[in-house]
């Protein structure tokens, strides 16, 4: 397949599309206003991979070497439309209304995407990047091209938020006293 | 990236909910790709299908043009002409008056037949199939009776029944066939008979009246018109104010009527593995003949004729293509990966236009062949055979509902475009017809529906490509359909099979 896409063939580049797309196309929705946008990052990050496909090496996983370029290129596509700035996820946060009619009944892990997406812009993207892809603060802040203190900070407000927000929805349990969170419920 | 080892639990757990959240992406992301990454493969489908438009509209314009069938039309009886004498060939021109009496319908006739009878051999009119009157002319027809095998035939008109004589006889009085005498006799100077605001001919009213024109005359005082462009073109004021027009014998020129409501078919039951498709074909229509019925054979006797001194013996039929448009819905069932079982209901209108003229209202025959045997049928016309000037098209058509049952098979397919060959029969059932006939003789045209089949089968081929859209898919590609039986019933001889082809348009979900 590998070799069929350095090849330039139709039929092994679908075949890689239809392998990875699920999975890429729900990293791209975590950073999108909607699924019409993330799909458009999902085709724009699959045609860096495939014109990028010659510098894969073998080393480490295809799946994650993918995944890096799609989150780059969902980066990029934001940074071109937004700016993490606090003022405006603050402004952003304490305007998110948490009800019963904002997220359906779906499975657990749709659930908790769908929570991650109530959350601000920047708070999105910076919980994204550390939590999710386990990026550190400090290749986030050059990432963002924001100050390391900034995304500390960003990221400590979203991720009190979001449990707010998974409290609310009974996804988590709310602690009894200072015991600190756990785990979600599966 | 530099994965973190210190992520708490939450997080862990963040993570890995969010890992397995998956979403199918819509078609359209990978067609864009595509696109993007072979932006040349599209074109050629395109350039295909603009070709296949342009071949089409080709074809459609070159046959356009009057496209002509031989058919020796008087060779009988322009050898039986050419037997009698000079007379013939000179072109005499003598007009004998006839002053007809006003009387009764049909009293007319009977006193030109009478004069006719005592001046004429062969030939002989009666007023009824009952009739035993015998002439001098009779007795000489009956003596060559055996020989002539004559013919009592059934006429459906008001006007005197003939006989129709099927043998070969070189006698031209015996081959022409006299249905009335007032045709071949015109009045002349009637002036003091002619009302200008009538018409010039009223053979079913009480006056009889001819406009002039050049007569050939034969012994005994029988005439027929000269070949003549004049004296077949008769005079507009005249022609159009004609009783016979109004005859009830003379079908209606009916058209396509637009109040006509389709009969409603209902659409089959949406099954599994099943895919609907919608269509449109805008058509090229013409027409194939079976030549050897077209010619009329020297036992093929009928009416009056008029070019006498036409040169040639053979006479061009001419007739154009028309449009035609084809609309239904199929739905197509899998039978295995590449093949398709197709069917479904459409809707097709063919029609083509044969080229005639305008001639002076004269009776003409068809011949049909029952259980019982070959008869006459006799019809009164006012459309020539297309040889003359003031050409006038008639238009044949067929509007008819029909079931497609064929199979579609997949001959190339990617992502995005996929080429398809198909190929049906459909049995159909006509719903509205019009049907201009050549008369037996070749020299008129005449106008009976009740001869188009009620049912009729058909063969369509076609190849189409299909692009697929985020929601729908476009079909487009060409098609052909031939007409396997005849548009008319088995009574009459000619055949005459529609050929349509045209450019299919098609979505599909």
């Amino acid at each position: 397949m590998l070799q069929g896409c350095l090849d330039n063939l139709s039929i092994a580049q679908e075949a890689l599309y239809n392998r990875f797309s699920p999975r890429m196309l729900g990293v791209c929705y975590r950073y999108a206003r909607n699924r019409e946008d993330a799909e458009d990052m999902l085709q724009e990050g699959f045609m860096k991979v495939y014109s990028q496909i010659h510098q894969y090496k073998g080393s480490g996983a295809l799946e994650g070497w993918i995944r890096k370029i799609i989150v780059h290129t969902c980066i990029n596509i934001l940074k071109k439309n937004k700016k993490f700035s606090d003022s405006v996820d603050l402004i952003h946060a304490s305007s998110i209304q948490i009800s019963d009619n904002n997220i359906p009944s779906m499975l657990q892990a749709k659930q908790v995407v769908e929570c991650i997406r109530l959350l601000p812009i920047g708070y999105r993207t910076v919980l994204n990047l550390y939590a999710i892809e386990g990026f550190s603060h400090k290749e986030i802040s050059a990432i963002l091209e924001i100050e390391e203190s900034t995304s500390r900070s960003q990221y400590t407000r979203a991720r009190g938020l979001l449990e707010e927000i998974l409290i609310k929805k009974k996804i988590l349990q709310k602690p009894r006293s200072n015991v600190r969170m756990v785990s979600i419920n599966s | 990236m530099e994965r973190r080892f210190d992520m708490s639990d939450f997080e862990q757990s963040l993570k890995d909910h969010a890992d397995q959240f998956k979403l199918i992406p819509s078609k359209r992301v990978w067609n864009g790709i595509y696109n993007n990454l072979h932006p040349g493969s599209k074109w050629p489908s395109i350039s295909v299908a603009i070709i296949f438009l342009i071949t089409l509209i080709t074809i459609g314009s070159l046959n356009n043009s009057p496209v002509g069938n031989k058919a020796n039309v008087f060779a009988a009886i322009n050898s039986e002409i050419q037997a009698t004498g000079n007379s013939l060939s000179s072109g005499h021109n003598e007009i004998e008056k006839n002053n007809v009496e006003k009387k009764s319908t049909g009293q007319g006739f009977e006193k030109t037949d009478r004069a006719l009878h005592n001046t004429s051999t062969g030939i002989s009119s009666e007023k009824n199939i009952s009739s035993k009157e015998k002439t001098p002319a009779d007795r000489s027809v009956n003596e060559n009776r055996s020989a002539l095998n004559v013919q009592q035939l059934p006429s459906k008109t008001n006007a005197p029944v003939v006989k129709l004589y099927t043998g070969v006889s070189k006698n031209i009085n015996q081959v022409l066939e006299k249905t009335s005498s007032s045709f071949l006799k015109p009045t002349g100077n009637s002036k003091s008979n002619i009302n200008n605001e009538t018409t010039a001919f009223s053979g079913l009213d009480n006056e009889i009246t001819f406009i002039q024109y050049p007569f050939i005359s034969f012994e005994n005082n029988f005439a027929i018109p000269v070949a003549n462009e004049k004296a077949l073109y008769p005079d507009d004021a005249s022609f159009k104010n004609f009783d016979l027009l109004n005859a009830p014998f003379i079908p209606k020129d009916t058209r396509l009527n637009s109040e006509n409501k389709e009969i409603a078919k209902k659409p089959l039951k949406k099954k599994k593995n099943a895919e609907w498709t919608f269509y449109l074909t805008p058509l090229i229509s013409n027409v194939s003949f079976d030549k050897k019925t077209i010619r009329p054979t020297s036992q093929n006797v009928s009416s009056i004729v008029v070019l006498a001194n036409q040169a040639p013996s053979e006479v061009h039929l001419m007739h154009n293509a028309g449009f035609g448009l084809e609309a239904g819905a199929d739905v197509a069932f899998y039978l295995s990966k590449k093949l398709k079982f197709v069917t479904g209901g459409k809707f097709n209108y063919s029609s083509y236009n044969h080229i005639s003229n305008y001639i002076h209202p004269t009776f003409a025959t068809l011949i049909l062949n029952d259980k019982a045997g070959a008869y006459a049928q006799n019809y009164v016309t006012h459309y020539g055979n297309g040889q003359s000037n003031s050409r006038v098209p008639l238009t044949n058509y067929t509007l008819e509902a029909a079931i497609p049952l064929g199979l579609q098979y997949i001959v190339w397919k990617n992502g995005k475009i996929q080429i398809d060959l198909a190929s049906a029969i459909e049995p159909s059932a006509i719903l509205k017809g019009n049907a201009f006939i050549i008369s037996s003789n070749g020299g008129y045209y005449i106008n009976d529906a009740s001869l188009i089949r009620t049912l009729n089968l058909a063969a369509n081929f076609g190849s189409y490509i299909t692009f697929s859209g985020r929601k729908i898919k476009w079909h487009i590609g060409p098609d052909f359909r031939y007409q396997l039986l005849s548009t008319y019933k088995n009574i009459y001889g000619s055949k005459e099979h529609f050929l349509d082809y045209g450019i299919r348009i098609g979505i599909s979900k």
